[in-house]
């Protein structure tokens, strides 16, 4: 069944919606939608709901015939017994587009939910009308202030976020609003997210051939727990120049089937998918915030992350940490040329500090700024560095002076432009913050997470952990390296 | 040419046919290998003993030492069992050993229906590899390869792509798995024919594309040198 492109584009980009069968106290479609920028309806009989969605400002109809004008998207809320019903009303009505919010289809298992996705199928299988869901939660879409839950806020902040436009497409409604929200606090701006549940028309490969043909998409996130058409599924990312980042959920055994053969044995579902995915020139992760943290790294990525890097942390320990956590991910951290040690012997304080790559600096730093622009420098001009910089940052730069703390941040801007690499940032919140003795726990966490903004704002992938950041960068490093379709 | 062509898909026919008409998705190890023969795969030369004056006969033909097996639909991890018995150096030996076999077996199992017992020449000196064939829910017919024998279970060292595999799939799954020095002769092992690898498993990816029959290949071990490659066991599922 092929899915007709222009129609959906019109389905996800609807100028009138109207929400039919939604019941108080909540309204959840229609509250959602009170920032929404076009015309809205409501259509409803029950004369119990009239009222409260009246009391929303909403117009309400008694049936699809009387809405006025063309219908874009009709997201359907009624009870599943008469979701067929509706579904031949509103291709009666000429409906673009239906989003079924109504669940308890085949996703119950049960015998009536079979039964009606059945006949759900039998109305809507020969027509042209593209049909998400049933049993998800829709369509959100940032411009027009579409949305499908409250969280997926519009705050002054958020409409100004700079950097590639992030597209969700979720098998799960939750997942669908906590990447979306998520993202959105790490500073990427999140510009459409789709929860698509059953998927009984419009599915997974649908609506990716349509975000790798949409302008306002940059690159495409998924949560998934499998797909229909693997081929197809492939072959669409590997046509995609857009980073497309999928977190599959169910990657446990149990999913695997119990089988005598050695090659079926090996073949749980998560090594052949991780595999594949990544020789079609996916990135396959595994958690929602392994996800946004690969989305950090392309939001931010004018220079792409590579292997040799530079590793900058204030402590011994943490040079040892930092560089342990690299290493483990497959980062090579060279030693620098001959030329740069002799550079950095001059002035660098050898006394509790090190600059053999990685660099314990914090003694340097603290002496004199303008040691942190020769180390700079040097690494920057030092063939053996490549790939980036790592830096550990302490939050007491920032309490201490957020003044110095801007003129770091603008060093290491006009490092990576003038040097062509990136510059990633961890600011890990239990030990950025411990030598601030006079805090307590709560104001440690606000002024971690306060540092992180600061920078975040200037455009600065920003980890929690070198682990984190080790993970997300090695998963950048190899993305489309060895891609093989 | 075509003459060719015409004999094997015979055989094919005929194994998968009789196994399908019997009920039967399991493929025994002679069966498997003469499909996979027919298909060029090079499988060592293995012949069916239905008692002991069959099985001298055909140890007679070939040279020791050698491999006995079981072979029964009923019995899949032949060496759980005692099932396999390596290094077999004459015909005294032979017919002890097929005596006492099928009465451990069927001390072990008195329901399993035994077919006999299969004769190879025993292969050594190489390194033991895997490659099979699985059926994906979602992406359909992929091909794995590996490091193979008994390790297989413990170290986990192998690389799937899709079937149909092309040239540079099949260099590209040797080069990802992570003994690949081994492969090389790393440590004192035999160096392997790469070519020959590759063109082991662009052959199983072609069986299996002209058969849609197929559910599940093992090949494993196979045992590969600088010189030659032969798959000493086989085991093929059709599919239900």
């Amino acid at each position: 069944m092929t899915v007709n492109f222009n129609r959906l584009h019109t389905m996800l980009n609807p100028k009138t919606v109207v929400v039919i069968g939604e019941k108080g106290p909540n309204y959840q479609f229609l509250q959602a939608q009170n920032k929404y920028s076009g015309k809205l309806y409501s259509v409803q009989i029950d004369e119990k709901e009239i009222p409260g969605i009246e009391s929303l400002g909403i117009k309400n109809y008694r049936s699809l015939e009387e809405v006025p004008g063309h219908i874009d998207l009709l997201i359907v809320a009624v009870p599943r017994q008469i979701a067929p019903l509706i579904a031949s009303q509103a291709i009666q009505r000429k409906v673009n587009g239906i989003h079924f919010f109504t669940a308890g289809f085949e996703e119950t298992g049960e015998e009536i939910g079979n039964k009606l996705q059945d006949d759900l199928m039998k109305i809507l299988k020969d027509n042209d009308t593209p049909v998400i869901g049933p049993n998800c939660m829709g369509i959100y879409n940032k411009k027009l202030s579409l949305r499908f839950h409250q969280a997926q806020n519009f705050s002054s902040e958020h409409n100004t976020l700079k950097g590639l436009n992030l597209s969700l497409l979720s098998q799960s409604g939750t997942h669908g609003v906590n990447v979306t929200v998520g993202a959105q606090r790490k500073g990427i701006n999140v510009a459409r997210s789709i929860s698509f549940g059953n998927a009984l028309l419009v599915n997974e490969c649908d609506l990716l051939e349509y975000l790798i043909n949409d302008k306002s998409t940059d690159m495409i996130a998924f949560y998934l727990e499998g797909v229909k058409d693997g081929r197809r599924f492939l072959k669409l990312i590997n046509s995609s120049k857009k980073p497309i980042i999928i977190w599959k959920g169910g990657r446990s055994k149990a999913g695997a089937r119990a089988v005598a053969s050695h090659t079926a044995s090996m073949a749980s579902n998560a090594v052949i998918w991780d595999q594949l995915i990544k020789d079609a020139g996916g990135i396959s992760v595994n958690s929602l915030d392994e996800l946004i943290n690969v989305a950090i790294l392309f939001n931010n990525q004018k220079y792409r992350v590579s292997n040799n890097l530079a590793l900058i942390t204030m402590t011994g320990g943490q040079s040892v940490a930092i560089t342990d956590a690299f290493e483990d991910h497959g980062f090579i951290i060279p030693q620098l040329s001959n030329r740069s040690y002799k550079q950095l012997e001059k002035f660098y304080n050898v006394i509790g500090g090190s600059y053999r790559n990685p660099f314990d600096a914090g003694a340097t730093i603290n002496k004199e700024m303008d040691n942190f622009k020769r180390i700079l420098d040097i690494i920057g001009k030092d063939n053996n560095i490549k790939g980036g910089l790592v830096i550990d940052i302490n939050t007491r730069i920032y309490t201490d002076n957020v003044n110095e703390f801007k003129s770091f941040l603008k060093l290491l801007n006009s490092f990576r432009n003038k040097h062509k690499m990136p510059v990633i940032l961890v600011i890990h919140t239990l030990t950025s913050t411990l030598t601030m003795t006079d805090r307590d726990d709560n104001s440690r966490e606000n002024v971690s997470a306060e540092t992180s903004q600061f920078a975040t704002d200037q455009a600065f992938p920003v980890f929690n952990s070198f682990n984190d950041a080790a993970r997300a960068m090695s998963l950048v490093a190899s993305h489309k390296l060895d891609a093989n379709i | 040419m075509i003459k060719t062509i015409i004999i094997e898909r015979t055989t094919l026919n005929k194994i998968i046919r009789t196994a399908i008409k019997e009920n039967r998705f399991l493929l025994n190890e002679v069966e498997s290998k003469s499909l996979m023969k027919s298909f060029n795969i090079p499988v060592v030369k293995t012949e069916l003993a239905q008692n002991v004056t069959e099985a001298k006969r055909i140890a007679k033909k070939m040279s020791f030492p050698l491999v006995m097996k079981i072979v029964s639909n009923d019995i899949s991890h032949k060496s759980d069992v005692g099932g396999v018995i390596l290094g077999i150096n004459n015909l005294k030996e032979v017919e002890s050993n097929y005596n006492s076999m099928l009465a451990k077996i069927k001390k072990i199992n008195s329901e399993a229906n035994i077919s006999g017992i299969s004769l190879q020449p025993m292969i050594e000196g190489g390194v033991e590899l895997v490659a099979g064939v699985t059926r994906d829910k979602q992406f359909g017919p992929v091909l794995m390869f590996g490091l193979g024998g008994v390790f297989i279970e413990f170290m986990k060292d192998v690389s799937f792509k899709l079937i149909p595999l092309r040239k540079k799939d099949a260099k590209k799954m040797i080069g990802e798995i992570k003994s690949k020095e081994i492969l090389n002769g790393a440590r004192g092992f035999p160096k392997v024919n790469i070519l020959n690898l590759e063109k082991i498993l662009l052959d199983l990816s072609k069986f299996v594309e002209a058969n849609p029959e197929i559910e599940e290949v093992d090949l494993n071990p196979i045992i590969a040198n600088e010189k030659t490659i032969i798959a000493v066991d086989a085991r093929i599922v059709l599919r239900k």
